[in-house]
């Protein structure tokens, strides 16, 4: 197979010995098939072994890898060599809005903490709570739909990347956390509504949203956070009104 | 490994550059969108002169609005706002079906959900008839 | 160093990991866990897994088919109480994940849906989507953020675990992010770490699936059981591997080779059924041990098809149609089209079989616990005896959930009568561990990482791939060999990077990755017979090529052998076999014409007073577990 070289710049930071990053460049080998993450463990195996970045499956659902490619969030096990222009330069930095750990590696621990803490579990509702494990619930196939695009996140982090507003207010919950809020909301198992919209009505909540929409178009799962984030000011909107005349 | 220290991190914080906006044009293109507010303001300033004067009883008022108004700058102006409005709303209602989520049946295993061109239809159509309708009564009055 | 005490310590945040952690805290709030994984958890590898979990629903279904097609489908090399108890509570944990809000496709109605799978009697696979592992992985995750006690110790590698008196009482981690060492004191620890996919190198593995638990228990002296029962899967991408479910042909999907012929009735599964029309246990749903050898057979035959990726056959499924495969499929859509330009509904999708799962690991008894007190394991890494010689697709998924279960409250049982080990011996202990960790680094080496493990990889594939001989596992076996010499003088670039240091953590997998392919290899060329996926084509006359229940009917086990350095030392054990006899094992036409002679002999008395109490048992089994 013809092999065709192309060049790839990648920000290196080393935090024992850098003090700020510095972009490496590589001249990598490539056919169609090659994907950046083929690209990487290319430059790790072969040129610089000390490069770190996360990856684990290679289809595009564990999440891990999730970085800037030409400045635009995606997944490098998704992202495909040949759909660039091999006489430029592709250039790949670590996902933005994050602190650099090391290289291509960003902490993403609050983002986790923003996932845990709107609740992302059933909370089921007193009379479901003790149902035996002999039955299912009865969700049909349309009250599944419901929520079933907003449970596709695999937390890569891409939306936060994305986010302005999260750049701009690191307070903000933001896309995948709000998501979810909004799926367990909306599943008919659900009873816990309530808990989760005191943090969706909050200032960091779903208002802080501007509807830049950037996290639906770099989501590599096609969620729509963007749209579960208007679907939630709705809930919220709704909420508000009905403690206005049912004060607790 | 030293075995007392208690981490070797030293996380790097990138920037907040004022520019951030410029490196990927669909930032720029949500810029643009809201960048539409100033004209928005200009034509509701506009439009807010235009309906007090009636009420106003300075003296040669409605001549010098009306020569500020017939002043091709300011035609330019309002024409650029019109553009302004209409890239608004082709923005806005792009993103407007992302707020809405109908099923076309109410059949249990009907999953097919409205697509958004549906919506986006309607609003323009909305917008259309709307239109009309201010023309018609502009044009009768 | 710094120093975490808990009561359960849980290494693997996977499907069982998180299913272990959630059991813990159910069964008593006040017990401290600490779940240690190396990624974050919903990157574990059960995020990949696509098509289902196996679990009796319908009413044409019975506990006692499920446990025939799961000890048949293992060639008899299952643990047949330990099946007992497995598939009589199978169903109840997938309905505590449905409970938990794991999104299991429907029927129109809103019961749960279940499809076809391989070697599967009767449908019984449920399923969400192709993403069964996805659904369940992140369920399981959101829904252990409900309990306190469960401490996350996310991105923690695991460096050995810690022993005395012969228990094991704890493990010492490095923190990737912080770059320090952090000691977790336990009164009891459960390896939850997955496979070893990747001693291969055609796999449909992550890239983290590298044997770390099997080999930290192994190098405590912890046997570990039938290694050389490695699963290729029939259909992984050309290429990359990448996994085509075997929901692809339980939904319709043919295999066809150059000529457009469907191929698998030349090998025991025919006849051909109609296309569109797929019957349980015939043709593309046979096991997946024939389903692979019959690739390789036809490729001997020179009937695959050559492509710039190397040879392949096809996986046809144009016939479902767009709206089916969007609707039943769409991951696969998604991965045919992004990683072999093909688009299911108009192409067929190149496929051969790529090494998918390891059916043996650590051993274990009924209920999770190694020979080493405090010490227990489940899932992948664990043999706890329910995949035998093959493992039935949609077991695994299933198995990560019921075993997570029961590991989770044995080691929590176990921890309330115990007390915290010596914690100077201890953390002098973790300190040693810590040191030769850290030799690499100053070790002034030549050899590269990325060498030997790609080495490692091809050899595995030459010698103990789907079809085995003498002299080409010898092969493989010196290879290992010197491999594991070089290992010994690999050189790290970056000595001084402490955060998030990946060449230094690849290194120390590779040293366990390399430690479990000897593993299969010294227990593949052993066993002198062929069972399930370990197929031979030589001894003498080529009688290794025959079942051979009366010398092999037995679990391998690989213990490390006095200094470690050397070959593991390889011994036997019995199988538990309690009421279904070894028999040939036929699918197919074959298949239906063994169970009309059954049904005939069970005419007689003797036989027929023999039927009850099989389902009897089974029943007790479930019985049981609801206590």
């Amino acid at each position: 197979m013809a092999e065709k070289t192309m060049k790839i710049s990648v920000l290196r930071y080393r935090p024992e010995t850098d003090t700020e990053p510095h972009f490496q460049d590589f001249d990598v080998p490539f056919h169609h098939e090659t994907s950046l993450l083929e690209a990487l463990n290319y430059i790790k195996d072969f040129l610089a072994p000390d490069l770190s970045f996360r990856w684990s499956c290679r289809m595009a659902v564990c999440g891990s890898c999730g970085m800037m490619i030409n400045g635009v969030p995606g997944l490098a096990c998704q992202t495909f060599l040949r759909d660039y222009d091999e006489t430029k330069t592709l250039k790949v930095e670590p996902l933005a809005n994050f602190p650099i750990e090391r290289d291509l590696v960003v902490d993403i621990s609050d983002m986790i903490e923003k996932i845990e803490r709107i609740k992302p579990y059933i909370i089921p509702s007193e009379k479901d709570a003790h149902k035996p494990l002999t039955e299912s619930y009865i969700q049909t196939p349309q009250q599944m739909e419901l929520y079933r695009q907003f449970a596709m996140c695999i937390n890569c982090g891409c939306c936060y990347a994305a986010c302005p507003q999260y750049k701009i207010n690191p307070e903000f919950i933001g896309p995948a956390a709000l998501t979810l809020a909004y799926r367990y909301n909306v599943d008919t198992r659900d009873a816990g509504a309530k808990e989760r919209l005191a943090h969706m009505s909050a200032e960091e909540g779903v208002w802080s949203c501007t509807f830049v929409g950037a996290c639906s178009k770099v989501c590599p799962k096609g969620v729509d956070p963007a749209s579960a984030i208007q679907l939630g000011k709705k809930q919220s909107a709704i909420d508000y009104v009905i403690k206005m005349f049912k004060p607790e | 490994m030293d075995n007392n220290v208690k981490s070797y991190r030293k996380p790097y914080n990138r920037p907040v550059k004022r520019t951030w906006w410029a490196d990927w044009s669909f930032y720029v293109a949500y810029m643009l969108r809201e960048g539409t507010a100033f004209l928005a303001v200009f034509v509701a300033l506009e439009l807010l002169v235009i309906t007090a004067l009636p009420f106003c009883a300075i003296k040669g008022a409605d001549a010098a609005v009306t020569a500020v108004l017939s002043n091709p700058i300011a035609f330019i102006l309002n024409l650029i706002a019109l553009v302004a409005a209409v890239f608004h709303a082709f923005t806005w209602y792009n993103l407007m079906p992302k707020a809405m989520r109908m099923f076309f049946t109410k059949k249990p295993d009907d999953t097919r959900l409205i697509p958004d061109k549906f919506y986006v239809f309607g609003l323009w159509g909305a917008t259309a008839a709307a239109t009309l309708v201010i023309i018609l009564v502009l044009t009768l009055v | 160093m710094d120093i975490v005490k808990t009561d359960v310590a849980i290494v693997g945040a996977g499907g069982t990991g998180l299913r272990a952690a959630i059991a813990v805290a159910e069964l008593d709030p006040t017990v401290k866990i600490a779940l240690i994984s190396k990624v974050y958890p919903m990157r574990s590898h059960t995020v990949a897994a696509e098509g289902g979990a196996a679990g009796v629903v319908r009413d044409d279904d019975s506990l006692q088919k499920h446990f025939e097609d799961t000890v048949a489908g293992g060639d008899w090399l299952c643990e047949q109480d330990v099946v007992d108890y497995f598939v009589a509570n199978t169903t109840k944990e997938l309905y505590q994940l449905e409970h938990w809000g794991c999104p299991w496709s429907r029927k129109p109605t809103g019961e749960v849906n279940v499809r076809r799978f391989g070697g599967m009697k009767v449908p019984r696979t449920w399923f969400a989507a192709d993403r069964s592992g996805f659904h369940m992985l992140h369920t399981l995750f959101q829904t252990s953020v409900k309990y306190p006690s469960i401490q996350r110790f996310d991105e923690h590698f695991v460096f050995d675990l810690l022993e005395e008196d012969g228990q094991i009482r704890g493990v010492v981690t490095y923190d990737i992010q912080n770059g320090v060492c952090r000691t977790i004191l336990a009164k009891s620890v459960i390896i939850a770490t997955g496979g070893a996919g990747r001693a291969y190198s055609f796999n449909t593995n992550g890239g983290i699936v590298t044997g770390d638990g099997m080999a930290l228990a192994y190098r405590h002296g912890v046997p570990l059981r039938d290694m050389e029962f490695v699963q290729y899967h029939p259909t992984g991408l050309l290429g990359c591997g990448l996994l085509m479910t075997e929901g692809c042909r339980g939904e319709g999907g043919i295999l066809v080779n150059k000529e457009g012929y469907r191929y698998l009735q030349d090998y025991g599964l025919g006849p051909e059924t109609p296309v569109g029309h797929p019957k349980n246990k015939y043709m593309e749903l046979g096991p997946r041990d024939k389903v692979s050898q019959a690739f390789w057979n036809e490729q001997k035959k020179g009937r695959t098809i050559k492509m710039p990726l190397g040879d392949a056959v096809y996986l046809d499924m144009r016939h479902l149609g767009a709206a089916y495969l969007e609707e039943r499929l769409p991951l696969i859509c998604e991965l045919a089209k992004a990683y072999a330009g093909v688009d299911p509904a108009k192409d067929p999708v190149p496929v051969r079989p790529v090494v998918h799962y390891t059916m043996g690991g650590i051993e274990t008894d009924g209920k999770t616990a190694t020979r080493k007190p405090g010490l227990y394991a489940a899932g992948e890494c664990a043999s706890v005896g329910i995949h035998g010689a093959n493992r039935l697709g949609s077991n695994s998924l299933v198995e990560t959930i019921v075993f997570g279960k029961v590991a989770g409250e044995e080691a929590a049982k176990f921890a309330k009568t115990q007390e915290y080990g010596n914690e100077e011996y201890l953390v002098k202990q973790a300190e040693e561990a810590v040191r030769k960790a850290t030799e690499l680094f100053n070790g002034n080496g030549t050899e590269s990482v990325s060498r030997i493990r790609h080495e490692m990889g091809d050899s595995m594939e030459e010698g103990v791939g789907i079809y085995r001989e003498e002299e080409s596992m010898q092969k493989t076996i010196d290879v290992l060999t010197g491999l594991k010499e070089r290992y010994r003088n690999i050189k790290i670039n970056d000595t001084q990077g402490r955060v998030f240091n990946t060449e230094f953590l690849n290194a120390i997998e590779l040293g366990y990755t390399l430690q479990v392919a000897e593993c299969m290899a010294h227990s593949a060329i052993n066993r002198k017979e062929s069972r399930g996926s370990h197929q031979r084509l030589d001894g003498p006359d080529g009688a290794y090529r025959n079942r051979d229940d009366k010398n092999f009917l037995k679990h391998t086990l690989a213990f490390i052998s006095e200094n470690g350095a050397a070959a593991p030392r390889i011994e036997y054990s019995d199988v538990k076999i309690t009421r279904f006899q070894p028999a040939q094992r036929v699918y197919g036409a074959a298949a239906e014409e063994a169970e009309k002679n059954k049904a005939q002999a069970a005419q007689a008395p003797e036989q027929t007073q023999e039927q009850p109490q099989v389902a009897a048992g089974a029943e007790a089994a479930a019985n049981q577990e609801d206590k």
